[in-house]
Order: structure tokens, then sequence, then C-alpha cells
């Protein structure tokens, strides 16, 4: 049990990140690759990520943290520094069963990252702290 | 490794070693990763470890700290004049202490960090003791716990689940502002042309109530070993003596933990005895060496 990366998803994420920025692709290899570690999660972030779903949202303070739009419409502030994500899937298979590392958001915030394609939005100190603290007016 | 925890065992106790006023080499470990702690324990106890933490880290190490409780604290719950006979009331205005009734209170305090420290490295805090994350956590799913507030899964439902969320999103919370305001404190040092190595990390420490039967099966608590990489389990020695003073309490103190594992190979067992006036007496208990692993001799090269 653990709420940070496994040394080999790490390595993975950094092999992304080149890879992408030599090619602006991913190469089979690493979609295996990806599939192989995050399973089912991996395709679904890559969806989050072909929608446009995830937002980095950063405040004058230097504070930053990931928004993903879920598929149901419902907004998730994600912790990428330690692993938290709000929705039920991380709540069940992370928390509760311990059957996985992350959910989809989490991973699509880690992807994203890696590729530079998050959608950036500035927001108030004051509103980052709602943000964080889940108490923002966009959260439901 | 839990560190500042390990300074204290060794301030106030037969070891009795005080570092100089802002001596840094009892940080064994400068990651904020490696180096928070939750301690499990009987609330009093747990609240009087927090404490002495507080006094120990604001006094001897010269750090700056944030002390969450959601009870206001009437009186010192451990005497530390006589450990400490230099204290200095000016290194107990390092301790800043707030009452936070709720948990979407202490939430949002934690989350406005960020808010205070930007721009004043000098005021953010190294060192966030929470007192009583079971205070906080437990009866949140049952009618929302006392707060209005509609925040990531509180009061909607009742279930585990939504504890376990709440714990999580809770602790993740705070190690993401320990880490922000580490980040800070490395900033403010490059802006002034000090060595990064010389930043002392922000810790956390927080408490919570569990009963020793209860620990195994206690689903919040396994939540929070997810998140702090090292636990501090205090447990009551039913059949103890108390050396000689009738109102004397012992117990037994673990360090156990992923942080434990990657620290320096320190005592990892404590004895304590709280005298009858509540002051706080820790011992090592010492095993035999077992041959140390190869591998984590090289680690610490
Ligand atoms: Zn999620």
């Amino acid at each position: 049990m653990s709420s940070v990366l496994p040394f080999v998803a790490e390595q993975l994420l950094k092999d992304i990140e080149k890879s992408y920025k030599e090619a602006s692709q991913l190469p089979d290899d690493l979609l295996i690759a990806l599939q192989c570690i995050f399973g089912s999660c991996a395709l679904q972030a890559l969806d989050l990520l072909d929608h446009r779903s995830v937002t980095c949202v950063s405040s004058p303070s230097g504070r930053r943290v990931f928004r993903v739009l879920g598929g149901s419409g419902q907004l998730y502030t994600c912790f990428t520094s330690c692993h938290y994500c709000p929705c039920p899937a991380f709540s069940m298979a992370v928390l509760k069963r311990n059957s996985g590392l992350l959910c989809k958001h989490i991973l699509a915030a880690y992807l994203c990252q890696a590729m530079g394609q998050s959608q950036q939005e500035q927001v108030s100190d004051q509103d980052m702290s709602r943000i964080l603290a889940g108490q923002a007016a966009s959260d439901s | 490794m839990a560190d500042i925890l390990e300074a204290v065992f060794k301030r106030h106790g037969c070891l009795n070693s005080q570092p100089q006023t802002g001596d840094q080499s009892v940080f064994c470990n400068r990651s904020t990763e490696c180096s928070s702690v939750v301690v499990a324990g009987e609330r009093g106890i747990s609240r009087a470890l927090l404490f002495l933490a507080a006094v120990t880290a604001a006094a001897d190490l010269d750090l700056k700290v944030l002390f969450y409780t959601h009870t206001a604290i009437q009186k010192f719950p451990v005497p530390v004049n006589e450990t400490m006979t230099d204290l200095k009331p000016d290194s107990l205005k390092k301790i800043k202490f707030v009452y936070r009734r709720s948990l979407e209170e202490l939430l949002l305090d934690v989350a406005s960090q960020h808010e205070l420290a930007s721009g004043a490295a000098a005021s953010a805090p190294s060192l966030v003791l929470v007192d009583g994350l079971d205070s906080y956590l437990h009866g949140i799913g049952v009618g929302g716990g006392g707060g209005s507030g509609g925040g990531s899964g509180v009061g909607s439902g009742g279930s585990r689940k939504d504890e376990m969320s709440t714990t999580a999103h809770l602790a993740a919370l705070l190690m993401d502002t320990s880490s922000f305001l580490t980040r800070i404190h490395e900033e403010m040092a490059d802006s002034r042309g000090m060595e990064r190595g010389a930043v002392i990390p922000c810790r956390v420490i927080a408490s919570y109530h569990s009963d020793v039967e209860a620990m195994t099966a206690d689903p919040v608590l396994g939540v929070l070993d997810r998140y702090f990489p090292t636990r501090c389990t205090l447990v009551k020695d039913a059949g103890s003596s108390g050396g000689g003073d009738e109102f004397a309490h012992e117990w037994q103190v673990y360090l156990s933990g992923t942080g434990v594992r990657h620290g320096a190979a320190n005592e990892l067992e404590w004895y304590l005895v709280v005298h009858a006036n509540g002051a706080m007496e820790f011992s090592p208990i010492t095993k035999p060496v077992a041959p140390r692993n190869p591998d984590q001799q090289m680690e610490r090269v």
C-alpha cells in the first residue's frame, strides 16, 4: 500500500514524456506497457486526454492541482504528489479493495503532465483553497 | 524515518541528549515523503506526545510549528520544565495553536496555508501537527458531522466508503500542503543564496485515537497508513510497575512503516513511563543486533 507511484510506473511516465517530446505520439510498445501496469485505466485515461478533460489549475501562490472532468460530467480534484481522487472508483478499487494503484482521473493527470497536454486555468488563491478543500461551488 | 519523534524520545528520557538550538543533525532524512508520522493510541497519551513534539521542535530545533486541535488546550498536558530547564517563553511563540471544530473548517484551513506562505516563507511552518484526526473523521457520514459545507463526500450517505474517502482527502491534502511548504522554503533558500540541502522539509505528525485491539481491523487507520509513511503505535503496558512510582503508567512505543525502512537504522521500539505529574520519560528497548542487510548498507553510504 502506498500513495506514490512505484519506480516502474515512474520510469514509464518518463519514457512517455521523452518519446512524446520527440515524436508527438506514443509508440505501441509504450502503450502496451501502460496497459500492463495500469490495466483498463490506461485506455480510459487516454480517452479523457482525447476529450481534453484535464485542466491544470494554478493560483498566484504557485499552488497547482489537476481537475478532471469525468464521463458523468462530475469535476474531480486530483492530487498527484500523493494519490487522491474523490471519485467512487478510487474509493472502491484503491482505498477499499486495494486492487489498483490509482483511478483513470489521476492517471490522466499524470499523462497530461508527461505529454504537456493539459488545459491551463488561473484562479485566485482563495478559490484555490476552496478547490483543494473540496468546497468549491463547482463541487456538487 | 520519524526523525522529529526520535529527537523527542532522546530529549525526554534517559538519553536526555539536548541538541544545540537549531541543530539540524537530527534530520536524518531530508524528504517530506519519508518523515511524516501518524501516532495511533489512546487520546490522552497521543495528545501529550504531539504537544511534546511541538515544544521540542520549537525550542530545540528552532522550527515554526502549526498545531491543529479539535478542542482548546486548557493547560500543558506535559510538564516540560524538568527536562527542558532552559526553555524560553519566546520559543513557545513559534507554536501556533489553531482550533478547528469541524472537518470542513480543518480542510479549508490546511488548504489555505498556501495563501499565507507565499511571499512570506519566514512564517511558513516546518512542522504541522493535527491532534485527534478521529475527532474530525468519525461520524462524518451521519448527518454531516456538524458542518454545513458540501465537500467531497462529506455527509453524503454515512457509509464506510465515504469515511475512507474523506480520510484519504484529509491525509492527501496534508501531504500535498507539506510538499508545497517545503517548496516555499526551498525557493526562499534559493533567493537568499543558501544551499537547498540546508532546507528542512515540512513534516506532518497527526494523532489518531484507536484501541489496540481495533487497530488491525480499522479501515480508517488503514487509509492513514497509506499516506503517512511512518506509524507510531502506543500500547499501554498493563502489568507495569511504573519504576517504583505507583501512579505512573508505562507504554510501549513502536515505529513502523515504509518511512522507517528508508531511514537510518535507529531504535524502533521505545519504552515510555508517564509519571504521576504527567512527565514523560523515554528509553530505547535494545534488541540483539541482527546482521545488517548489505543492500541497506549500500544505500546509506
Ligand atoms: Zn478518479
